[in-house]
């Protein structure tokens, strides 16, 4: 894996990963995760 | 009884204190609590190598006690964090509570040197109780019913294992605690599902985020540590290799991660974490080299300072503002700086920043994951770690104690001896991310590795630094909203009110319209019997001149009749 010797490329990783986080993560939210409080009580 | 006499297993201090301490008067309880935990962490580190005790319970040999270098590890480490755990709960006064917390530390030292599988379940059973106990002693309705599901669900693992256990003992005739093999059939698979439930792996794992933020604040200190770290421990000692264990250890990490982006209340973002971190843990059992299970082992060491860090902060910042979720925190920098300087030593060192304790023993499994030929894990294993920076190191700190203001106010003061012991845990997360090889003596294989090299500097810095950037870019994004975060628990909680109406509404529906059936049945038949007449016409109370003039008329209708009859026979 010679890429993972390139310099900055942790740089670009750790941007690229966290945004890839944020944005997966809130469009899981978005689609089905996230409801109203009190989802359980009704 | 067999073994070294003179020798007694460290989870008899614990346990002993559980039964000594409420009968103390209340001002020497919390220090019994750390008279006690410091015993097991006295003999845990005293007893010798190789030493084993061993007690004879009906023709069958208990092993109580079976000391070597891996069982050494967990040992030390989990006595140690009860022992911080008491000071930082040294203000408390709830007997039931410290008991319980004494009763999980001891099971949890059980489970670690148990020689037998037997002993092992036992320990594992009250591991379930003792902890079940720390949610119920919030007090507060969700704790109760959340502490429920947290029973059941590791009453059902605890079933898995028992089956698994009777199983493997009837096919191959053996209790060991040991090194067991894939194809075992049915029996070592039903003791893997049992113990990586409480490992928190998924598909198993949804009743830790939903235990844990309902859990008392000291309480779920403990419960960071022993639970998962327990089961931990029996994968690297009886599943080291299944490769099983690598794919679902790096999908526990990343599964941990993206969950905590979304969740608001502080220790379910802590508790999504501990998935996530779990995960390198299991990826290195999975792995099964010798740099893996050091790793493995060494994680989950660090793992247990700083986690234990961690939820003492966010315990520090719900005692004192009385809120726990970061939509309604913020900006409480000013009044909390000893506090927020803590939890950042624990937030580095779960990052894995140099220096701190979290560097020395990720890298271990994620070096030993390139090691071993799985690059595409390494780099999965790093983006979780990205994720765990962005979470607990950025989202977490930045919405409590900076970001826009609430109107959550630091109320009292915390008590001196909280920070006392999350003081004492910082300095070993420092500590040990300093001198690494203070942790890597005690690791079961001789390390080899060097953590404190330019390449991997270079790499943790550039990684840190830009998942900063990004984090600042779209902080917005990332502030948290008040929402129910579904997580597979939707299964056994959203269905729960289905069930409830087939299995209980409607029977009790069904019980109610027979009772109110039964009840107008009788009513109606003790009317006729009283009066049938009035009781078909509906009549009123029973007159007897009221019916006469018509009986008559029938009754001379009736011999009318007869008459008659009796004229046409004669003729």
């Amino acid at each position: 894996m010679k890429f993972l010797h390139a310099p900055g490329f942790f740089a670009l990783f750790g941007f690229a990963g966290a945004v890839l986080l944020i944005f997966g993560a809130k469009l899981l939210g978005k689609l089905f995760l996230q409801k109203d409080e009190g989802y359980y009580d009704r | 009884m067999t073994g070294d006499w003179g020798i007694l297993p460290p989870a008899l201090a614990p346990f002993a204190g559980a039964v000594i301490l409420p009968l103390l008067p209340k001002k020497f309880r919390s220090t019994a609590f750390l008279v006690f935990t410091l015993a097991a962490l006295a003999l845990a580190a005293a007893i010798p190598d190789g030493a084993s005790l061993a007690v004879r319970l009906m023709g069958y040999e208990l092993v109580l006690l079976r000391m070597d270098a891996l069982a050494r590890v967990f040992g030390l480490i989990f006595a140690f964090i009860a022992f911080a755990g008491g000071l930082y709960g040294f203000h408390l006064k709830d007997a039931a509570q410290q008991a319980a917390a004494l009763l999980y530390a001891g099971s949890a030292l059980g489970v670690v040197f148990a020689g037998d599988l037997f002993t092992l379940l036992v320990f594992w059973e009250v591991l379930a109780l003792a902890s079940t106990y720390l949610v119920w002693a919030r007090r507060a309705e969700e704790s109760l019913k959340a502490g429920f599901r947290y029973l059941m669900v590791h009453l059902f693992g605890g079933g898995m294992l028992l089956a698994g256990v009777i199983l493997h003992a009837a096919r191959t005739g053996s209790f060991a605690v040991e090194r067991l093999t894939p194809d075992g059939g049915p029996a070592v698979w039903l003791i893997l599902a049992g113990v990586a439930l409480n490992a928190a792996v998924p598909p198993i794992h949804a009743w830790l985020p939903d235990a844990y933020p309902r859990a008392t604040i000291t309480g779920a200190v403990f419960m960071s540590a022993f639970t998962t770290k327990a089961a931990v421990y029996v994968l690297i000692r009886v599943f080291p290799g299944w490769k099983i264990l690598l794919v679902m250890g790096v999908l526990m990490t990343i599964y941990g991660v993206v969950f905590a982006v979304l969740a608001d209340d502080i220790r379910r973002i802590l508790s999504y974490h501990i998935i996530s971190q779990v995960g390198y843990m299991v990826a290195g059992a999975g792995l099964g080299t010798e740099m893996a299970l050091n790793g493995s082992a060494a994680h989950a060491y660090s793992h247990i300072l700083y986690k234990a860090l961690l939820f003492m902060g966010a315990g520090a910042v719900i005692q004192t503002t009385g809120r726990s979720k970061l939509s309604e925190l913020g900006g409480l920098a000013g009044r909390q700086k000893a506090i927020f300087a803590l939890y950042m030593i624990a937030a580095f060192s779960i990052s894995g920043a140099p220096l701190f304790n979290g560097f020395i023993s990720k890298s271990m499994v994620v070096a030993a994951a390139d090691e071993a030929g799985y690059p595409a894990a390494m780099l999965l294993l790093v983006l979780a770690s990205v994720g765990t920076f962005l979470s607990v190191g950025l989202k977490l700190p930045y919405f409590t104690w900076f970001g826009p203001k609430t109107g959550a106010v630091p109320g009292a003061r915390p008590p001196r001896n909280m920070l006392l012991g999350m003081g004492l845990v910082a300095a070993l997360c420092v500590g040990y991310g300093a001198a690494p090889s203070l942790l890597y003596r005690i690791l079961p294989f001789p390390v080899e590795y060097r953590p404190y090299t330019g390449a991997h500097l270079a790499e943790t810095i550039q990684i840190l630094a830009f998942t900063f950037a990004a984090f600042w870019l779209f902080r917005k994004i990332l502030k948290p909203k008040p929402h129910e975060l579904l997580d597979l628990d939707w299964f056994y909680r959203r269905p729960a009110a289905f069930f409830r109406r087939i299995f209980v509404d409607a029977p009790a529906a069904v019980y109610g319209w027979t009772d109110r059936l039964a009840v107008a049945l009788i009513a109606k038949a003790a009317a006729f019997g009283r009066n049938p007449a009035g009781a078909i016409s509906g009549g009123g109370d029973y007159s007897p001149d009221r019916y006469r003039q018509t009986t008559q008329a029938l009754i001379l209708l009736a011999l009318g009749l007869f008459i008659v009859l009796a004229l046409a026979v004669i003729i």
